[in-house]
């Protein structure tokens, strides 16, 4: 008899370790006095002891030192009056490991009468994941809440489920308000058939961000929103809700559309003021052209059967419409100057040679030595940059005092854009004046002594800046000058030769 | 003496507003060796009046070449040059268009009007007097013309 129960016990003993083991929860089993009397696997991985190390201990061990005290307190309590206490109840509980690293869990308690007296089964969980989500999810809720944008979800047939603060801020509904009616009611019915094909699209399970569009305000106002949907499907994939972001970017649009006005008033007024040089240019020619020619009859008819002071006067007067003819041409030059229409891939090889081929004559005349440095394809207008080189070049032959002059046009690559050169062994100028010499009609030297103008140096600043680079001078009197501008380079692909 | 080279004198209408240049024009062609005659009509509607011979202009010959200013009061250059273009009866007469405007556009236009051809009008004397004896030693002596 004994010996059977014996057998049954021992039987028992073996069922009772092997769902102990199996367990997938830690279980430490305790004593009346506190002591540990059996841990399970789970229990030695969860506090890093090892058995041997726990059994026969206080299990204030696994607890953190600041709730020992209290722990003996309850424990002795519990002792007088044990009963199931299941997990999920009461306080946020603490376990301590080995390493004494602590962490929360949930504790289940349940009195146990054996043999040995009456123990105490412990079932401990890690409850740090489930922690960590919470407090995402709390995060989250937070951030929806306190959100400056409108966060709103809706039902399959769009009526509003959720609406946070930004919301109310945004539509001016109050979550009260807004919960359980139709979204659409925020939708200018103008704009319907769109929210209707956007609401089809969510239920397809498609998404969309940063869709602009309008929506209008409880007071009737309509605003620019920016808006980010995405489709809430179930877990068979079936569409049961939408939610969507929608940020207030009113401010944004208008700051938008002053700008584009902005821009648009100013290319309408540079476009304006350059219609008007040239129509003011050209319309001077005319009047122009009738004080010049009849001067020129007159000469022609009456040179020499009038007085010698007449026939002065009469030479003072050609001269100087001759003059005027000249400035109204350059003016003319400079308004055109200004404008880059057709920028395309221009082959500056091709362009020095012609100017070079224009200036030939000038050239051999004056037994000018000129060097140049192979050329790139830049982007611009061909006449333009045409008329840049021959007005530097033209410079460099024209500014040379006695020496034969000696020209070089160089070229090198540099930070993404090109440096062009022409260098001289002129006259050169003085720093003074190296600002000044880019100015409409600035000259430094008499008529008499050096022809022209001076709007050959103006048209090159302007051809080189609305063609996006630089122009300047080094240089100083007896010294030679260099002149040097940028322009930007452009990548193979557009450098590369069209196929014909 | 230099003998015209045609046995009538040859007809050219000048259509300009702009009497200065009218007269510099007969200045420039009475120095030259074409005798030809000059026809002024200083706006469109007149220009059309003269080449259709209505109103006052009944009697007119048909000219030979028509020297044609853009910018015309009334009805303008462009105007006029589609009308002679258009007409069966006209537009066999060659039309130069003659005007200070250098403007890309104006340029195409008229040739895209079916002008004969463009000339910017010179500010220099010498230059505008060699045009003039151009356009005459051209399309009045070079140029082979339909018979009427």
């Amino acid at each position: 008899m004994a010996a059977k129960s014996a057998i049954e016990r021992s039987r028992g003993e073996i069922k009772f370790r092997t769902l102990f083991e199996a367990a997938l929860d830690a279980m430490v089993i305790v004593a009346k006095d506190g002591r540990i009397v059996l841990v399970n696997a789970q229990a030695e991985k969860l506090f890093g002891y090892s058995r041997t190390e726990l059994i026969g201990n206080p299990v204030e061990m696994l607890i953190p030192p600041r709730f020992r005290s209290r722990h003996i307190q309850h424990r002795t309590a519990y002792a007088s009056a044990p009963k199931i206490r299941a997990m999920g109840t009461g306080l946020d509980l603490y376990g301590h490991r080995k390493d004494c690293t602590d962490f929360p869990i949930e504790v289940g308690l349940c009195p146990l009468e054996t043999e040995d007296g009456k123990l105490v089964s412990t079932v401990i969980r890690d409850i740090t994941e489930r922690k960590r989500a919470e407090e995402t999810r709390a995060l989250l809720a937070s951030l929806v809440t306190t959100a400056s944008d409108a966060i709103v979800s809706k039902s399959r047939d769009g009526l509003i489920l959720n609406w946070n603060a930004g919301a109310e801020r945004l539509y001016g509904y109050s979550a009260q308000q807004a919960i359980g009616r139709p979204f659409v009611m925020m939708v200018p019915p103008r704009l319907r058939a769109e929210f209707a094909r956007m609401t089809e699209w969510l239920a397809a399970g498609g998404s969309f961000s940063e869709y602009e569009t309008r929506r209008i305000r409880s007071d009737g106002t309509e605003i620019d929103v920016a808006v980010t949907a995405s489709p809430i499907l179930d877990a068979s994939g079936r569409f049961v809700a939408s939610s969507s972001i929608t940020r207030d970017i009113t401010d944004r649009k208008r700051a938008e559309r002053e700008a584009k006005a902005h821009a648009e008033e100013l290319a309408h007024s540079n476009a304006e003021l350059e219609q008007f040089a040239y129509v003011a240019s050209h319309d001077l020619q005319e009047p122009l052209r009738m004080v010049a020619s009849y001067l020129q009859l007159i000469r022609q008819r009456y040179e020499g059967r009038l007085d010698a002071d007449a026939d002065d006067f009469i030479r003072f007067a050609v001269d100087g419409a001759t003059r005027m003819k000249q400035l109204i041409n350059d003016l003319l030059s400079y308004s055109r100057a200004g404008r880059v229409q057709n920028a395309q891939p221009v082959n500056l090889d091709a362009v020095i040679e012609h100017v070079l081929g224009a200036l030939r004559l000038r050239i051999e005349e004056s037994r000018a030595a000129i060097t140049r440095d192979p050329m790139p394809r830049v982007m611009g207008e061909e006449v333009r940059l045409y008329e840049v080189f021959q007005n530097l070049v033209g410079n460099a032959l024209k500014f040379n005092g006695d020496s034969t002059p000696a020209i070089h046009v160089g070229c090198s690559r540099k930070n993404g854009e090109w440096l062009f050169s022409v260098a001289d062994n002129g006259i050169g100028i003085a720093p003074e004046y190296h600002e000044r010499i880019f100015a409409m009609f600035q000259r430094l030297h008499g008529r008499g002594e050096y022809p022209g103008t001076g709007i050959g140096l103006a048209i090159c600043k302007r051809v080189i800046e609305r063609h996006g680079g630089r122009i300047w001078l080094e240089s100083a009197p007896g010294k030679g000058s260099v002149f040097s501008f940028t322009l930007p380079a452009i990548d193979r692909e557009v450098m590369r030769e069209p196929a014909n | 003496m230099n003998l015209p080279t045609r046995w009538h004198p040859v007809d050219v209408l000048l259509v300009e507003d702009n009497p200065g240049d009218v007269r510099l024009t007969l200045e420039v062609m009475k120095d030259g060796k074409f005798h030809n005659h000059l026809a002024v009509t200083s706006d469109g509607v007149e220009a059309l009046d003269y080449l259709h011979r209505r109103g006052r202009h009944a009697d007119a010959f048909r000219p030979d070449l028509v020297l044609l200013d853009l910018n015309l009061p009334r009805k303008d250059g462009r105007e006029v040059l589609t009308e002679i273009k258009k007409d069966p009866e006209l537009r066999r007469i060659p039309v130069v268009v003659l005007t200070t405007s250098s403007a890309e556009a104006d340029i195409l236009k008229s040739y895209n009007l079916q002008a004969n051809c463009y000339i910017v009008k010179p500010v220099d004397l010498d230059q505008f007097t060699r045009v003039i004896r151009q356009i005459q030693e051209f399309w009045l002596e070079i140029v082979k013309l339909p018979a009427e």
